[in-house]
């Protein structure tokens, strides 16, 4: 179970403020969240490696040759922007 | 350097690999330009697209794997690093996490814990209220070389450095340039009183753009650290930027511990799998590292430990070196040594060119020092035509014979010089006469003067002696 704690922890790394109102509605989502997920413990997964999950066994490389992208076809899709770069809130 | 103290200090140098193309895209792989302008749906994270591992890198890593002498997993796993901070638009990391490409090397005396694969991330560029990102960077092929916690000074540790750079520029898998950012350094340090005694608590290190402010950084870390131990004060476990204009670290926020980073595998990406041929295959591609070559200029080519120390430093000037004396031969060596470390580098360092884009062809620099050792040339006209050749990346030979450069050695010619220059200077040989062999020179010079300085000066010198004994 996640308590405030884990709430605030997790704020702090997302660099979010949240007021104590919030805490506690997302503590109550998030409880909500693991413990749909927790019904995967009652799975056997004893022979499933965590390494391997992708189900295809080895990586298959491509070419070392360059191609050009339309710079202003994946801008098109940013929120906001200046000329040429992304634009995002100001972290430090 | 407080000699109450155990130093014990762990680096972890990033490294740009020289491929074509990026980690897991097409998009080229250079640095610098113009903002985004090297960005797909992949690197900037679009919703479906797939990363797609770029072969090139593997020959790169596994060939900087075996030139620090590490073992090769033939099998290792991608992994994401999650983080908050958007240089990524992805929010994560692609890198490897519990089974690296490579294990357990060395280099010199410095133990290599490992070396894996990982992207790079963007670039941010804060401005007023907000950041602009640069994505061109992102998801460019990096390795990540990190040493065993077992270097005892700051000095053992900027030689770790230096030497690594060496061998990796050699292998051709970086240029290796920490003010470029494609060498980038952190370092890890603490300080214990008995070598018994556990390990230290630690701090890192970062923001270290030079080899010198690797050192310097340590330096400051020791005296800060054992300040504090001395006065009985704890160390925190923390990351400090190295400040290179107070010359001091200083903490910052304190980050994310691993467990934040919450690794996984990365779905997308299945296993890495390295057979033992393609290993084999890639180490005949490792060059003769510049240790063995610097000894084998010593012993093969009678060159002194420092000129052969120099000649070797960068890969491109030796096998220059090499090339030229196969034109001059084996018993010019230590004058081609001359005219590349101390004509050609000067040239090329006064005008800020490298060794590849050097004008002179290392035949012509070869065939240059030959006509020199024949005689064919003074050592002043070889400058002259050195010059020439450093212009128009012509061959010796075509420049002497333009030029009428070629050394006069004809006896009755340099007997004319040097008979028109006693007669016009009675006084000098009155002095010579009288004792004073000092003057023989300024003759000399004279007749160098007359001749446009293509008389061979050592037979001029012979000459003058032998016409003035007849004055007595």
């Amino acid at each position: 179970m996640m308590d405030k704690k884990d709430i605030e922890r997790i704020a702090h790394l997302a660099q979010l403020k949240l007021s104590e109102e919030e805490k506690t509605i997302f503590t109550d989502q998030l409880n909500e969240v693991f413990n749909h997920i927790n019904t995967f413990g009652e799975l056997d997964t004893v022979d499933i490696s965590t390494q391997e999950p992708t189900g295809i066994d080895k990586l298959l490389p491509r070419e070392d040759i360059p191609r050009e992208f339309s710079r202003e076809k994946i801008m098109a899709n940013a929120p906001d922007k200046d000329e040429d770069s992304f634009r995002v809130k100001k972290v430090l | 350097m407080s000699p109450d103290y155990i130093v014990t200090i762990g680096l972890e140098v990033h490294v740009h690999l020289d491929t074509k193309t990026k980690l897991f895209c097409s998009c080229p792989n250079i640095t610098g330009g113009e903002p985004n302008t090297r960005i797909c749906p992949v690197c900037t994270g679009q919703p479906g697209a797939l990363p797609v591992f770029n072969e090139r890198v593997l020959f790169q890593a596994v060939l900087a794997a075996l030139a620090i002498n590490c073992r090769i997993n033939h099998r290792s796993i991608f992994a994401r690093k999650q983080y908050f901070y958007p240089d990524m638009p992805t929010n994560y990391q692609i890198t490897q996490h519990e089974l690296p490409i490579a294990e357990k090397g060395h280099l010199g005396g410095t133990g290599i814990n490992r070396l894996h694969i990982e992207e790079d991330a963007g670039k941010l560029i804060h401005t007023g209220g907000s950041s602009l990102v640069d994505l061109n960077r992102a998801s460019a092929p990096l390795i990540e070389i990190v040493t065993e916690p077992e270097i005892t000074s700051p000095q053992e540790a900027g030689d770790f450095l230096r030497n690594l750079r060496q061998i990796l520029r050699y292998a051709g898998v970086s240029d290796c340039d920490m003010e470029k950012g494609s060498m980038r350094c952190d370092a890890n340090i603490s300080l214990r009183k008995n070598q018994d005694d556990p390990l230290g608590v630690k701090s890192e290190l970062k923001n270290l753009n030079s080899f010198r402010s690797v050192e310097m950084a340590l330096d400051y870390e020791i005296l800060r650290q054992s300040e504090i131990l001395s006065s009985g004060g704890e160390v925190i476990q923390e990351t400090r930027l190295w400040d290179e204009d107070s010359l001091r670290t200083k903490g910052m926020r304190t980050k994310e511990e691993s467990d934040d980073y919450r690794f996984f595998s990365d779905p997308d990406l299945p296993p890495l799998l390295v057979g033992e041929d393609f290993v084999e295959e890639v180490a005949t591609y490792l060059p003769e590292m510049p240790d063995a070559r610097k000894n084998r200029f010593v012993t093969e080519f009678g060159l002194s430990e420092y000129d052969a120390g120099v000649l070797t430093q960068e890969k491109d000037t030796a096998d220059y070196f090499e090339e030229a004396l196969k034109v001059c031969g084996l018993k010019q060596s230590k004058m081609l040594a001359s005219w590349l470390s101390v004509e050609v580098a000067g040239q090329l360092n006064a005008l800020g060119v490298s060794m590849s884009d050097n004008p002179v062809k290392p035949a012509h620099l070869g065939s240059l020092v030959r006509e020199i050792s024949q005689g064919n040339v003074s050592g002043t006209m070889a400058k002259d035509i050195f010059a020439e050749m450093f212009e128009t990346g012509f061959s010796p030979e075509n420049i002497i014979e333009k030029k009428g450069l070629k050394q006069i050695n004809s006896e009755d010619e340099i007997n004319a010089f040097c008979e028109k220059v006693l007669k016009d200077n009675p006084d000098l040989v009155e002095k010579y006469l009288d004792g004073k062999h000092g003057v023989l020179g300024a003759m000399v010079g004279q007749v160098m003067k007359e001749s446009r300085g293509q008389a061979n000066p050592k037979k001029v010198n012979e000459t003058l002696r032998r016409l003035i004994e007849k004055f007595q």
